[in-house]
């Protein structure tokens, strides 16, 4: 009954020969004979590997919480009994026809024999088909005790080199179980390629390269999903040469990528754009003419080096880092009201000014004990009360794991499960809070009571690291305690990663696991060791974020030029170029403010603070919203928009902002022109403020002309002004 | 009583004088004074016109002069005794025609000066010479810089009085400042004066510093006023032990302020309860009191170690046990011994005393299985009530909540037998009695009883000349009646024709109506000054009740005594009279001023040309039976609201004459059903009452019933016309009218459900259903009808297709 024969005379001849291809790789199948013995598949270990590689169980299919049309797998398969249970009794159980199992609805749909909204999924007689059809005639059983766990999955190979153009590799997925057995599932494994740009694969494995590039390729496999690194180089003769030598470990490892690539780095980047990009990196600011001047006239050799120096000393570099954290631990004044956000606030910008290894303050933020006016890390609980959402929240601050989906099924694309979930929320809700006696004030503590309940088992769940062991913890201790000693200690797998990490993005534009808060297996590291010698560097000196901000930008990768070289024209992905990237809107909205010489006012700051200086996300203001400034009302880092929109070229074009601060009666050019100076001056200045350099002599002379036509002196200056203003230039990071 | 009130009606028809409405009290300023020295200080408000006096709740400040400047301005002089006590002063002003809010006034002990701008940036301080209290206002995102010279080793002590004044919700930051611009000392919220602060500072170095007054977060505006005080005087945040008896000289320690160490005080044989104690050193006095709980209790002091059962310190119950939470962690215990049956009430007077600890509580029994705990029974203080259940020893232990200790973590708990307790108090609304002459005003009372449900007499002490409290149930010299029943009532004042302007604070007590010395209670209450959503942020704790002689009223209201009971699920209007003075065309707005539990009111204006209005009130179906004191209060518009109130009468609340119960109905549209009613008699009523069905849906009619007290069973003959909307109607019920003298008596049914369907189409005639038997539920009460039934599930239908 095995026999290809079984397949309906009406099969096309299209998927005879799907099949015929299946039969010839599909070693994982019970093998078709004259006799094959009756095998008993297993529901865990054969039929739901196929409702997968079918896609029955997508999220877009019956997958879907809701499922569809009445039918509800569970997504991916990460809950066997209830599948089974659906496919086997719900519907008064015509789903399956042990009698007849070629008409078992299941099969019938799948095969688009009866209409079928998903279409035609399998094809009668292919091995996915007879794997169902098998199990169905046997009487569609469930296994009668769980079969040895999977529990891992290997892809080979590893890591692929191919050339450009049409080279492929197979690749081989190996399933591990719980009793040390293996079995090969490279045709029920699902693939997808991360970058179709450099290579794609084929339902079946096999790689095929496209253009030069690195592609991720994933293959999943019951709950586990694995990636194998495809390096395509192009086709041609590649030599690094020795000039390009690296400064630091940063350097080592990325310049050995880019020649494991093939691609080359970009050239160092002029003085003029070294201090505009360390200024707004580092301080959040524009250099004054003053200090571009300094900092141009210095003939020293380690002059960069040392204005990093000087810049880290600055107290512009704490507000800074104190409103990056600000934005990943939610202060804004909807939770907190204004005290609190002042008095959170207030604390971040100190505990960095003052160089508080970052774990000691993840430590105190998740330890706060106490009234939140008293105790300020006590306002990170006091902005999410939700154990569940608490827990999602320090996952994605301060591991990088976005743990969200595993909530209400496995995690589609990494390895964390619904009892991982449950197991992770088990540190937060015996959290106490109530009210103090200011009654804008609320006391956080160890309320030693409270458990987080397990939905599929109805049980409370144990606490367990993320990926770790499951701690002993006794009653009424401090779960909260136990968490941060796990987060904090120098082996804590992803905590200083995740920092480094996030650290990295702001001086690139992009994280070496990118988004920086959404490590997962399937977006893998650009250069997993780079992040692992940054991670211990971080933790042998004591999470100081100044010593890794030096290590970054003593690095030629960050002093690149933004103009990739040729060979790297198209890469994204391995730094070979600086990143070219829109000023966010603090740092922006500043950088007017600076060039202009004016004062901007915020709500609860004095006339002259800096946008980076606001506490409150709800402080109100048009320029910072339009600019994509984070309403923190999540931890993610995606809530700060970057994307260009019409509103903000009109703002910056037509707006109060930029105009009125062109025209400010303290300004920079109301300034030049009361102190007589000469135009040609002014022009030097104005560009030197904006741009950070001296306008070309191409730039000189079109300025000389339009001045001229102009007429009134102060109007031709105040559109140069506007132009300068608007140019992408000045806009963009570089 | 009708001569009273013949003269009454007499006198409002003479000519009225200028009245304005209540007086609004909004600012004092300055917001305080030295003591010792006399002053003018500035009133600022709506409707001043004709001040008469200030109420001073505390002794030391005397009015010397009071001048009108403009109706929204007045002037006054006062002079501050030599030993005027320290601290906020609630004062309200009256006029001729009432009683202002309260306002709190600041006495302190420096030289006061005010804030001069600019001194918004640290370079360009305003110089002040110590000590000093400094009078200033923080503007949005402002900051106050002061600038003074510190010896080297000199300790200044800085508090600053901003939330307490009760102007705004302003929580006040203070830093000190170094020459070099770097933050010597800086304090947000001190737990001796809450959202206030306190700095104590000893200055290393010589040279000038200065102090910085702002928000907490960086806002402000023109109402955030502060007083500043710097000095050398002395400034401890605690004191231990935290309480002793009246009349007892006690060893204190004083904490939190090396410059003052240990004293013996002496308690004052009349203080009770809420008491401050005002260190004073040779460099000046604190700006405010730290409190000391005064109470007749023999008091414990613990004995460290103390840390576990094993080594409680003995105490005595009843008693007052005394201690501090040395170290973090640190835990007291003590023993003493119980007499089964005997309650105790245990409460923490911590945090009341503005220690910071958060306490926990609990009690055991040595040897036995019987324990009680509790955290926050009293605000973040604990307490609990524990009855023994053998003669025997019990162990309590205290901590803090997050395990919190150190030098100012006292607490005092105190052990005291369960006896009854009173607390005469008032709704928020009010906090005053302003008479007009010849008139009455009214107000509620609340009354927290606990372990005492006998009934009361209410007496207010000496109010001014010609006030009488009127009585509902008795009246007389000692007071008016509250029944037992009852926690919340109304009391009416009137003022003869000839009582002159007079105000006065009068003592409010209650007393069991049974002449029994015990429980008594006096009147007080809070006063909400500034609010943050609805909770209190600053507030004035007031014991008397000021009651004020006003000028004639232009108006009077009299209510007319209703001559018929409401009863349960009835309604009864009552009628309210007024008495207009020639010429006052003002509409008069009417409400009840309170309502016995389960009747609920409702308004009424007698408009501008008329003299009477009704009121409506109605009765639940709980409502409490009884008489009980009715009272309207009239406000109308005086160039501002002006209250006044009537007489009392009294409202019989009864059982309704029967019970009824309707029956579900269904009706066809176009057609005619039925809707009987089952009625139960109870009280009964002779003759006939009319009853009439209610709430029935458009284009449905019943006729009207005329119905005795013993017919059972009433059939409404209900009508649907053919356009009746189809539907399910659950506000069905009977209306009752007992026609009695002088009124009627009406009430009404619990609703039921009246369906009305759309008839069957014509071509299954066959599926025409009749319509349910009167009396019987239709099969599918719950559901709506549909228009009409498909043939195939009609019953008997022959099941075919259409």
């Amino acid at each position: 009954m095995n026999s290809m024969t079984a397949a309906p005379p009406s099969m096309p001849r299209r998927a005879r020969a799907v099949l015929v291809a299946f039969t010839c790789v599909v070693a994982a199948l019970p093998a078709r004979g004259e006799d094959p013995p009756p095998r008993v598949l297993s529901m865990r270990n054969d039929i739901e590997p196929v409702l997968m590689k079918a896609g029955c169980n997508s999220g877009t299919c019956h997958g879907n919480a809701r499922g569809q049309e009445g039918f509800r797998l569970s997504l991916f398969g990460f809950d066997p009994d209830l599948d089974h249970r659906t496919i086997s009794r719900d519907l008064r159980a015509r789903r399956v026809d042990p009698a007849r199992p070629d008409a078992s609805l299941l099969l019938q749909k799948a095969t688009g024999a009866v209409t079928h909204g998903g279409g035609t999924r399998i094809t009668p007689g292919d091995p996915l088909y007879q794997a169902l059809r098998d199990w169905i005639a046997s009487g569609a059983p469930n296994d009668p005790a769980p079969p040895p766990a999977l529990v891992g999955v290997d892809l080979a190979p590893a890591e692929a080199l191919l050339k450009a153009g049409g080279a492929s590799v197979q690749l081989s997925a190996t399933a591990r179980y719980a009793d040390g057995s293996t079995r090969d599932v490279s045709s029920l494994a699902v693939y997808e390629s991360l970058n179709d740009h450099s290579a794609v694969v084929a339902p079946l494995g096999l790689v095929t390269s496209k253009n030069a590039g690195e592609a991720f390729v994933m293959a999943r496999f019951g709950t586990f999903a694995v990636v194998s690194q495809v390096i395509v180089v192009a086709d041609q003769p590649f030599e690094w040469p020795a000039s390009i030598a690296p400064s630091n470990f940063i350097d080592q490892a990325v310049f050995a990528k880019l020649r494991k690539l093939q691609m080359l780095p970009a050239e160092r980047c002029s003085d003029e754009i070294f201090v505009r990009r360390a200024y707004l990196d580092v301080v959040g600011l524009l250099p004054t003419p003053a200090e571009f001047e300094r900092f141009m006239a210095d003939g020293a050799a380690d002059k960069r080096a040392r204005l990093i120096d000087e810049l880290l000393g600055r107290p512009e570099f704490p507000e800074l880092w104190a409103m990056k954290l600000a934005e990943i631990l939610r202060v804004e004044s909807t939770r907190l009201n204004t005290k609190g956000v002042e008095i959170y606030s207030a604390y971040l910008r100190d505990a960095v000014q003052r160089n508080v290894p970052l774990n000691q303050i993840a430590r105190q933020l998740l330890t706060g004990t106490g009234g939140n006016y008293h105790v300020p890390p006590a306002n990170f609980y006091i902005v999410e009360s939700d154990p569940l959402l608490v827990a999602e929240n320090v996952a994605q601050a301060f591991l990088g794991i976005r743990i969200q989906c595993a909530q209400c099924h496995n995690h589609p694309f990494e390895r964390w499960t619904q009892d991982d979930y449950y197991a992770f929320a088990a540190f937060f809700p015996q959290i106490g809070r109530k009210r103090a006696e200011d009654p804008r004030e609320t006391i956080v503590f160890n309320s030693a009571s409270g458990e987080v309940t397990h939905p599929r088992t109805g049980k409370p769940a144990r606490p367990k690291f993320l990926g770790g062991a499951t701690p002993d913890i006794p009653p009424g201790a401090d779960r909260r305690a136990v968490f941060a000693d796990w987060l904090a200690a120098p082996e804590n797998p992803w905590f200083a990663r995740c920092f480094v990490n996030r650290v990295w993005a702001h001086f690139f534009g992009r994280g070496i696991v990118d988004p920086p808060d959404d490590v997962r297996v399937t977006n893998p590291a650009s250069h997993p060791e780079l992040l692992d010698a940054l991670a211990r560097q971080f933790v042998e000196r004591n999470y100081d974020i100044r010593a890794l901000v030096r290590d970054i930008c003593a690095s030629r990768t960050y002093q690149l030029s933004t103009v990739p070289h040729e060979t790297a024209a198209h890469d994204r992905r391995n730094f070979a170029a600086a990143t070219l990237r829109r000023l966010p809107a603090e740092q922006l909205l500043d950088a007017v403010s600076t060039a202009t010489e004016t004062a901007e006012k915020f709500a609860g700051l004095p006339l002259g603070a800096r946008a980076v200086q606001v506490s409150d996300a709800r402080s109100g203001s048009y320029f910072l919203e339009t600019f994509g400034r984070p309403a923190r009302q999540t931890p993610c880092t995606c809530e700060r928009r970057d994307e260009p929109s019409l509103s903000q070229a009109l703002h910056l074009m037509n707006g109060a902002t930029v105009w009125d601060k062109i025209r400010a009666p303290g300004g920079r050019l109301t300034r030049l022109l009361n102190a007589q100076t000469p135009t040609e001056k002014i022009v030097d200045e104005l560009y030197v403020a904006t741009l950070t350099r001296r306008p070309t002599d191409a730039e000189r002379t079109a300025a000389a002309a339009y001045l001229a036509t102009a007429g009134d002196a102060r109007k031709g200056l105040e559109d140069l002004c506007w132009a300068l203003l608007n140019s992408n230039e000045f806009v963009f990071q570089h | 009583m009708f001569a009273r009130r013949a003269l009454l009606a007499l006198l409002l028809l003479m000519p009225h004088a200028a009245l304005a409405g209540s007086p609004a009290l909004n600012l004092i300023l300055p917001r305080g004074a030295q003591r010792g020295t006399e002053l003018l200080v500035n009133l600022h408000g709506e409707r001043l016109a004709e001040p008469q006096t200030l109420l001073f709740y505390r002794p030391g400040i005397s009015l010397k002069s009071l001048e009108s400047v403009n109706a929204g301005h007045v002037r006054a002089t006062l002079t501050l005794a030599p030993d005027c006590p320290l601290g906020l002063h609630p004062i309200r002003l009256v006029t001729s025609s009432g009683i202002s809010h309260v306002r709190l006034f600041a006495v302190g002990n420096c030289p006061e000066i005010a804030e001069a701008e600019p001194n918004s940036d640290r370079r360009t301080p305003q110089r002040v010479t110590l000590p000093t209290t400094i009078n200033g206002t923080i503007d949005a995102e402002d900051v106050d810089y002061f600038a003074f010279d510190a010896a080297a080793g000199q300790r200044l002590n800085f508090e600053i009085e901003a939330m307490r004044l009760g102007d705004s919700v302003f929580d006040p930051h203070l830093s000190v400042f170094d020459a070099a611009g770097a933050v010597v000392a800086s304090a947000d919220d001190t737990m001796l004066v809450r959202q206030d602060c306190v700095i104590s500072h000893v200055f290393a170095q010589a040279g000038p510093y200065t102090v910085a007054v702002r928000e907490a977060s960086f806002r402000g505006d023109g109402n955030c006023r502060y007083r500043l005080h710097v000095g050398e005087f002395p400034r401890p945040q605690g004191v231990y032990p935290p309480g002793g008896a009246p009349g007892a000289a006690v060893d204190v320690r004083w904490l939190g302020d090396p410059a003052c160490s240990t004293e013996r005080v002496t308690i004052p044989e009349t203080a009770a309860g809420d008491f401050a104690l005002f260190p004073c050193t040779p460099a000046g006095v604190a700006p405010s009191g730290v409190p000391f709980r005064v109470d007749v209790l023999a008091q414990t002091l613990e004995v460290e170690p103390n840390d576990a059962i094993d080594t409680a310190t003995p105490a005595a119950a009843p008693g007052a046990l005394a201690g501090v939470l040395q170290a973090p962690g640190d835990v007291d215990w003590y023993r003493f011994s119980v007499v089964k049956g005997q309650g105790y009430d245990i409460r923490v007077q911590g945090r009341s005393l503005r220690s910071p600890i958060d306490s926990v509580i609990g009690v055991r029994r040595v040897g036995g299985d019987q324990s009680a705990d509790n955290d926050d029974a009293a605000g973040p203080d604990s307490a609990l009530r524990f009855t023994a259940t053998d003669d025997g020893q019990c162990a309590l232990y205290i901590h803090d909540l997050l395990r919190g200790g150190g030098e100012l973590y006292t607490y005092r708990v105190e052990i005291s037998p369960v006896v009854p307790r009173l607390q005469l108090s008032a709704p928020p609304e009010f906090q005053h009695l302003a008479v007009p002459q010849a008139n009455r005003n009214a107000m509620v009372v609340s009354l927290a009883r606990q372990d005492y449900g006998g009934a009361l007499r209410l007496a207010i002490g000496q109010p001014p000349a010609g006030v009488t409290l009127l009585g509902a149930v008795a009246e007389g010299p000692a007071g008016v009646e509250m029944p037992a029943s009852l926690n919340t009532m109304p009391i009416v004042l009137e003022a003869a024709a000839d009582a002159p302007l007079a105000a006065a604070l009068c003592d409010f007590v209650a007393r069991p109506a049974d002449g029994a010395a015990t429980p008594t209670a006096a009147f007080a209450q809070t006063v909400r000054l500034t609010e943050f959503m609805d909770n209190t942020m600053a507030a004035a704790e007031l014991s008397r009740l000021p009651v004020a002689v006003t000028r004639r009223a232009p108006f009077s209201i009299q209510l007319d005594e209703p001559r018929v009971p409401l009863v349960r699920r009835g309604r009864v209007d009552i009628r309210v009279v007024a008495q207009r003075a020639d010429g006052f065309a003002e509409p008069i707005p009417l409400r009840v001023l309170w309502t016995p539990p389960g009747v609920g009111s409702g308004t009424a204006t007698i408009p501008a040309d008329k003299t009477d209005a009704t009121i409506a009130l109605d009765a639940n179906d709980g409502a409490a039976l009884g008489s009980w004191p009715l009272v309207v209060v009239a406000v109308a518009n005086v160039d501002g609201p002006l209250q006044v109130a009537s007489q009392y009468a009294h409202l019989q609340v009864a059982e309704a004459q029967l019970d009824l119960a309707l029956e579900r109905a269904r009706l066809t549209q176009g057609a005619q059903g039925e809707m009987l009613v089952k009625a139960k008699r109870k009280a009964g009523f002779a003759g006939t009452a009319t009853a009439e069905l209610r709430g029935l849906p458009k284009n449905v009619s019943a006729p009207p019933l005329q119905v005795t007290a013993d017919a059972a069973e009433w059939r409404f003959a209900l009508s649907a016309a053919a356009d009746a909307p189809v539907g399910r109607y659950d506000g069905v019920y009977v209306a009752v009218t007992i026609p009695l003298e002088g009124g009627a008596i009406a009430f009404a049914s619990p609703a039921n459900q009246l369906f009305v369907d759309a008839p069957l189409p014509p071509e299954a005639p066959q599926a025409a259903a009749p319509p349910p038997p009167p009396g019987q539920p239709p099969s599918d009460p719950g559901r709506r009808s549909r228009p009409a039934r498909r043939p195939e599930f009609a019953p008997g239908g022959a099941g075919g297709g259409t």
